[in-house]
């Protein structure tokens, strides 16, 4: 999967989870406001990155993660490793 | 609205002086002064006392007399739970005896190997059954809220030696949720207490001892997003000396009937409450929910 595809995806199963507009994903939208994400649709987050990419997450991988590009970055990073 | 604030009854000191008492003069000795103990707490625990009272007159539909006494059985019952704890985390648990309900569909479960829920409640004794979790122990994580005892699980490692389950801790961070993940998915098993919120934001609904009342939604929401097996279990005081766990594997979901996780949750959380029932009638001075419960009707 190159970068576009991974971008892709993520922003398909956000929109079908989250059920959020996919207008208001765009790469310096703040993540957790713009899914209005609480601890449960925390651990759908965590799921779904599981489920997708078969990625296991860490406590400290969100730290720097604020924007919908700093999510991106994250993905494609461990996808490639 | 009341909730309960993460933490428990009891302080350091008198962990300390029982855990003096029963490694000197036993366990039966032990019992003799929590009499003391008691009358001290009914007395000068007004807001806990009258949420106990609450439960076994409004509730249970006791009379005022019968309120009384078993408010003193409560206290009593809790104060002996927590020396056989105690007890038994001190390496003194030949002197109790164990018996086990539906054990074999338990084993069956967790021998599976797919990892697994395990919903309970702050009823009867939960934390010895984690010592007789055996080499499963290894895998069982035991969810906590985070004020609930730092100094108390302290205090009970340094004196009484480490237990062979993991604790998992509520907090800010949002890190236990990572961990309650990465524990489902090497397939370990979870332990929730089902009975008690902090944060009536999470909560739902259900029917309970003929109310409807407020559950904390956070175990039953986490085990409808996973594809594993739930089980409902609580370890109850049944005799002086001998302790009966109750397993019921959740029959309202399964791992291959695809539901909605709302609908999930819901119908994992209605069959708890029908199952914890049925075991708060049974022991009904074994409920150890010190905080107005029942005021929180929805």
């Amino acid at each position: 999967m190159n970068r576009e595809e991974i971008i892709k995806k993520i922003n398909t199963f956000l929109i079908e989870e989250f059920e959020v507009d996919g207008s208001k994903i765009t790469p310096d939208a703040p993540l957790k406001e713009t899914l209005e994400m609480d601890s449960l649709d925390f651990v759908d987050l965590v799921v779904v990155i599981e489920s997708n990419f078969g990625i296991k997450v860490k406590g400290e991988d969100f730290v720097g993660i604020v924007t919908f590009q700093d999510f991106y970055d994250f993905i494609i990073n461990r996808v490639s490793n | 609205m009341p909730s309960w604030k993460g933490k428990s009854r009891g302080g350091v000191s008198g962990y300390k002086f029982f855990i003096f008492i029963l490694k000197y003069c036993g366990i039966t000795v032990s019992y003799f002064f929590l009499r003391f103990v008691v009358v001290y707490f009914v007395i000068f625990s007004p807001k806990a006392s009258k949420s106990i009272f609450y439960y076994f007159r409004k509730a249970h539909k006791y009379s005022f007399g019968k309120s009384i006494v078993k408010l003193f059985q409560n206290y009593y019952i809790f104060g002996q739970i927590l020396i056989d704890k105690m007890a038994v985390l001190g390496g003194f648990e030949k002197e109790f005896t164990y018996s086990f309900d539906n054990y074999d569909e338990l084993l069956k479960i967790l021998d599976a190997n797919t990892g697994c829920v395990l919903i309970s409640a702050h009823i009867g004794n939960w934390e010895v059954a984690g010592r007789f979790f055996g080499d499963y122990g290894n895998k069982l994580n035991i969810f906590m809220l985070e004020a609930e005892h730092e100094r108390i699980i302290n205090l009970m490692e340094g004196i009484l030696g480490d237990k062979n389950y993991k604790i998992i801790g509520l907090k800010e961070d949002l890190s236990h949720i990572i961990k309650i993940n990465n524990a489902l998915s090497n397939k370990e098993y979870i332990c929730f207490q089902g009975d008690r919120y902090v944060n009536i934001e999470h909560t739902m609904k259900a029917m309970f001892m003929g109310n409807e009342v407020l559950f904390p939604d956070g175990p039953f929401q986490i085990a409808a997003r996973y594809d594993v097996p739930v089980v409902f279990f609580f370890a109850m005081k049944d005799a002086p000396r001998n302790y009966r766990f109750h397993f019921f594997p959740a029959k309202s979901v399964h791992p291959e009937n695809k539901m909605k996780k709302q609908d999930k949750a819901i119908a994992l959380l209605n069959e708890y409450a029908r199952v914890f029932e049925s075991i708060v009638r049974k022991y009904p001075e074994q409920w150890f929910n010190y905080y107005d419960f029942w005021e929180n009707k929805a």
